[in-house]
């Protein structure tokens, strides 16, 4: 288990950093399935309006996540009534869910170093 | 669905983006499209909810965008998942055979596109014919354009050089773009220019040469200031050049020898610098004998290749009379200085001459052109005209090489779909199919070359010699260059078509359509009929161009010449200022004028400054007694002068309108007369007699002539211009003027009979009066009037010719569709006519099909004539580039033509046998 664990890890780091649209991506399918209009939309409301996912660039990053094992097209459907069969769900795998763990880790640390490097040299700047 | 219909604008731009989808690679497209359509168009709805109009626009622009961006990405990110370079956490679907390279596929594909192709030579032959003539045209063509206007002048930094001339707008109303340029003017933007490293003037004249070791001879040289091979660029072989100290308004004439007159008349001997050369040059003022300073390296020859020497341009700098202009000038760019920085220099500088001196630089002033441009002149536009011409035709060889690959892969569909069927890829075969249309198109270049070569001999000789820098055009590395990027572009434009379609065959669809043959074909038939109709809009647009040509033609040839040009002989002289003086000059020419007047067969013979149709030479400015001129003791008025000897008129044929011609009476001494033409009276008399105006011409201060009469407009300057004429007489101008233009005249000579027939003797005439005199050249009137619309005449053959190349491809395309149509459709026929349906009433109905498509060709040709047709302005006489009568004419003939082309396989439709054609099935 831990080796396996350990080789994952190494593969979780070999997509590091991911590009920003897939992070987005795999961050609103933590929220649960969607298809690609329901992703569009949540991915502009949480960036507001920042991103903004034509249909070809995110059924080229769907592709290449499904290629990665990222995300999976889903077999379930939400509720019956709010469903809409001509369209394809996506869910996020376990791996994903690691992979977006591992991501925002890094950027954490990044945001850590960022924010004491700022506080340290906002002296100078002002001066 | 209902939900669709409310947003409009949809289903068009879905289809749109559906289209554009394309760029993913196929695997994508059949695991996506589908969504990405579904993801477009809630989008859509969204953004028009939102927007309307000009919001939708933008995203579909930027769906579009991103469609193409990432598809592109995909293709590059599938093509490193292949290479292994990019993670990827599940095998890849693709099987082997489809991720083999597929170059490596290529020489067999050549060889099957060989065995295939020979097994139908027909077929073969007629498509590389059809290509070679498209791609022979154009190679020939660009090779013209190539050689004239392309291949940099033979000067170091040859895109530095620039050509001074003078634009001339005077009073008359007349536009002279390309006027020479007077010795005030050169010192003038010599001393102010800022832009120029050097500027130099040059000038033509032709010397009779007699030292040397061959017969007397005419040679043409170049008069020319020192700074001329400074600003070229160019060293002596031999000696040195011109230098600065050779300048001057009386030079001791020093005479620099081009390379093929060193050898030809001096057998190349390098003693002969330092020599001296004699040459009968026909200014008073200017030495005839000279040294020899120097020898210039083979080939360079300015600014004409017939140039055979060199001297000085006498200037003047203490000259400030600024009439007179019979020079042109070159300059070179100061290191550093853009072309148009120069040119801006110099419309700030013609803007301050004009307030310098109104009286000539208001409407007359310097103009740049750089060199290569200038040399090429009205060539370019011609040859421009033909490259699109010949354009179009390779665009309706396409065309038409197209519907014939079409026609053939339906005829292979059955193949194609097996092969399908056996595991070959989509791609295997549009990359087969493609292959076969390279070999077409290639083979077709190279014939093309071959026919171009020819061609191109042919139209330099139809083109009557007056296309510079002709002898560059040849099949150079350009030339080789543009024919491999149009045999590759034709490949794409034809074959392209054909190989997707082709490429999408299914063994599914092969057989459905056996068992549907009535509708089956409609798909293809529609895109075959997008072909006849481009083709039959290129075929209008060319007819088009050809019938206006024609018809400016026809109305130059209309022109009223003013003279009888038929059985008149025009005989150029000049006397060498070293044997003749001037009262001998008038001398020899009275005393030929004699002779040849008893020669049998002749009618008639008089000398005059220049024969009719051969002035260029405008700066005939005059004027009349108690005229205002814009400043006082200048000139006041524009026209041409042309120097008449007794007899001038009746030779010619120039018609007396009223009062008197110029005849004995009026002795050389005595009281000076002018006769004016119609023109020139309508201009500046227009509600009086001209007859006993007094007018002076030459000199501001000379004496007045009285104008005696008038005479009809006769053509000087060419047919298509008008321009005003003066006349006056020979004998009392060199009395006046103390032996000005003396001479160098014409002797023209009415015969009764063919011209030419009085050549010889008039020849030995001139031997037995004087043995060492050359004539300059002999030539009769038709001649001269048949050069003189030499450049017209030629394109208009050339544009005939295309656009009758264009007709014939179109005729075949039409009758290639519509029998495709009837073939496929027998079987309805069959039905049809089994059901009672009259031959009459079928053939009409295969007839009305081509019509339509015809009609829409016939539309788009006649709307793109009228925008394109206007670049022609410049060509036509007399004729608008949207004259009515022609586009009526030309639409008549296309359809015509399309009539006749549908009308062969309609009544073949029309014989169908009702039991035969079902019985095809």
């Amino acid at each position: 288990m831990t080796k396996a664990n350990s080789d994952r890890s190494e593969e979780v780091a070999a997509l590091l950093p991911l590009k920003p649209q897939d992070y987005h991506i795999l961050f609103v399918l933590l929220d649960g399935e969607r298809h690609g209009y329901g992703m569009v939309k949540q991915i502009e409301r949480e960036t507001g309006g920042v991103i903004r996912l034509e249909a070809g660039n995110l059924y080229r990053s769907v592709r290449r996540l499904i290629k990665q094992g990222l995300i999976v097209e889903s077999d379930r459907r939400p509720a019956p009534e709010s469903d809409d069969e001509r369209r394809r769900y996506y869910a996020v795998t376990e791996f994903g869910r690691q992979v977006v763990a591992a991501e925002t880790e890094r950027m954490r640390k990044l945001v850590a170093a960022a924010r004491a490097r700022l506080a340290t040299s906002s002296g100078k700047l002002t001066r | 669905m209902s939900r669709r219909g409310q947003v409009r604008g949809l289903s068009l731009f879905e289809r749109l983006y559906g289209a554009l989808l394309v760029v993913f690679p196929a695997q994508f497209r059949q695991a996506y499209a589908r969504d990405a359509l579904e993801l477009f168009r809630d989008r859509y709805r969204e953004e028009y909810r939102r927007a309307q109009g000009r919001g939708v626009l933008l995203f579909w622009g930027r769906s579009a965008w991103d469609a193409i961006v990432s598809g592109v990405s995909t293709r590059w990110d599938r093509w490193r998942e292949r290479r292994g370079s990019a993670p990827s956490a599940r095998p890849d679907r693709d099987n082997g055979a489809r991720r083999r390279n597929p170059l490596s596929a290529i020489p067999g594909d050549v060889r099957y596109a060989f065995r295939s192709l020979s097994r139908t030579p027909g077929f073969t032959a007629v498509v590389v014919l059809t290509l070679a003539v498209g791609i022979g045209a154009n190679t020939g063509i660009f090779s013209a354009v190539s050689g004239v206007l392309l291949q940099p002048l033979p000067y170091d930094n040859s895109g530095d050089l620039v050509a001074i001339w003078t634009r001339f707008t005077p009073e008359s109303g007349y536009d002279f773009p390309k006027y020479p340029v007077g010795s005030p003017e050169y010192f003038d933007y010599v001393n102010q220019n800022r832009t120029m490293e050097q500027v130099a003037a040059v000038s033509s004249e032709r010397l009779a040469l007699t030292d040397g070791t061959a017969e007397p001879e005419f040679v043409t040289a170049g008069y020319v200031s020192s700074s001329f091979f400074a600003v070229l660029r160019v060293p002596p072989l031999l000696g040195r050049t011109l230098i600065r100290a050779d300048d001057g308004a009386q030079p001791r004439p020093v005479y620099v020898l081009g390379h093929d007159l060193w050898q030809r008349r001096f057998g190349g001997d390098s003693s002969v610098v330092g020599g001296t050369l004699d040459v009968g040059l026909d200014m008073a003022e200017y030495g005839t004998r000279g040294e020899i300073v120097g020898v210039m390296p083979e080939a360079f020859a300015f600014p004409t290749p017939d140039i055979q020497l060199w001297t000085q341009l006498p200037l003047d700098p203490e000259r400030t009379w600024r009439g007179g202009h019979w020079f042109w000038m070159i300059g070179r760019l100061a290191p550093g200085v853009t072309y148009e920085q120069a040119d801006a220099e110099m419309e700030t500088l013609m803007a301050q001459w004009a307030v310098d001196h109104p009286d000539h630089h208001v409407g007359h002033g310097l103009f740049l052109t750089p060199l290569l441009r200038d040399m090429v002149g009205d060539v370019r536009p011609a040859l421009l005209l033909l490259l699109g011409a010949v354009g179009f035709v390779l665009l309706i060889a396409c065309a038409n090489v197209a519907n014939l690959m079409l026609a053939r892969s339906e005829g292979r569909r059955r193949e194609l779909g097996v092969r399908k069927a056996l595991g070959a890829g989509r791609g295997r075969l549009v990359q087969q199919l493609l292959t076969e249309s390279a070999l077409l198109s290639v083979a077709g270049g190279a014939l093309g070359i071959l026919f171009s070569l020819v061609g191109v001999r042919v139209l330099l000789a139809l083109e009557g010699g007056t296309v510079p820098r002709a002898q560059l055009i040849g099949l150079d590395a350009r030339v080789l260059v543009f024919t491999g990027v149009v045999v590759l572009i034709t490949t794409l434009v034809f074959g392209l078509a054909p190989a997707l379609r082709a490429g999408a065959t299914s063994l599914y669809e092969v057989f459905r359509d056996a068992a549907t043959t009535v509708t089956a074909g409609r798909k293809r038939l529609r895109f075959r009929g997008f072909l006849l109709a481009s083709e039959v809009a290129g075929a209008i647009l060319l007819v088009i161009g050809a019938g206006l040509m024609t018809k400016s033609f026809w109305r130059l040839l209309r022109v009223e010449p003013g003279f009888r040009s038929e059985n008149l002989l025009a005989v150029r002289f000049s006397l060498p200022s070293r044997s003749y003086s001037p009262s001998e000059a008038v001398r020899f020419f009275s005393d030929l004028t004699e002779r040849v007047r008893v020669l049998p067969d002749v009618e008639n013979a008089a000398i005059v400054s220049d024969p009719p149709l051969l002035r260029s030479d405008v700066d005939g400015r005059f004027h009349i007694e108690g005229r205002e001129s814009a400043v006082a003791g200048e000139f006041c008025c524009t026209g041409g002068a042309v120097t008449v000897g007794y007899g001038s008129f009746h030779t010619l044929g120039i018609e007396l309108i009223r009062g008197r011609l110029i005849d004995e009476t009026d002795l050389p001494d005595g009281p000076l007369v002018a006769v004016v033409d119609e023109e020139l009276a309508r201009r500046y008399w227009p509600n009086e007699d001209p007859i006993g105006k007094r007018i002076r011409f030459l000199m501001t201060d000379g004496p007045w002539a009285t104008v005696v009469g008038v005479v009809a407009n006769a053509k000087f300057y060419g047919l298509g211009e008008s321009y005003p004429v003066y006349y006056h007489s020979y004998e009392q101008m060199v009395s006046w003027t103390g032996g000005f233009g003396a001479r160098t005249m014409s002797l023209v000579v009415r015969t009764h009979g063919p011209p030419l027939a009085v050549a010889g003797p008039i020849r030995e005439l001139v031997r037995a009066i004087d043995p060492d005199l050359p004539i300059v050249w002999m030539r009769t009137m038709d001649d001269i009037a048949s050069a003189s619309v030499a450049r017209p005449r030629f394109l208009m053959t050339l544009l005939g010719v295309f656009a009758g190349v264009a007709l014939v491809l179109a005729a075949i395309g039409v009758y290639g569709v519509i029998s495709y149509g009837v073939a496929r459709r027998t079987h309805e026929i069959g039905i049809r006519m089994a059901l009672g349906a009259a031959a009459g009433s079928v053939a009409g109905m295969v007839v009305r099909e081509g019509l339509a498509l015809a009609l829409i060709g016939v539309v788009v040709g006649l709307a793109a004539a009228v925008a394109v047709t206007r670049m022609m302005t410049a060509f036509l006489f007399n004729v608008q580039p949207t004259d009515l009568w022609t586009y009526t004419a030309v639409a008549g003939i296309i359809l015509a033509v399309v009539v006749t082309a549908s009308y062969l396989p309609a009544r073949r439709a029309s014989r169908v046998d009702p039991l035969t054609a079902l019985r095809t099935e």
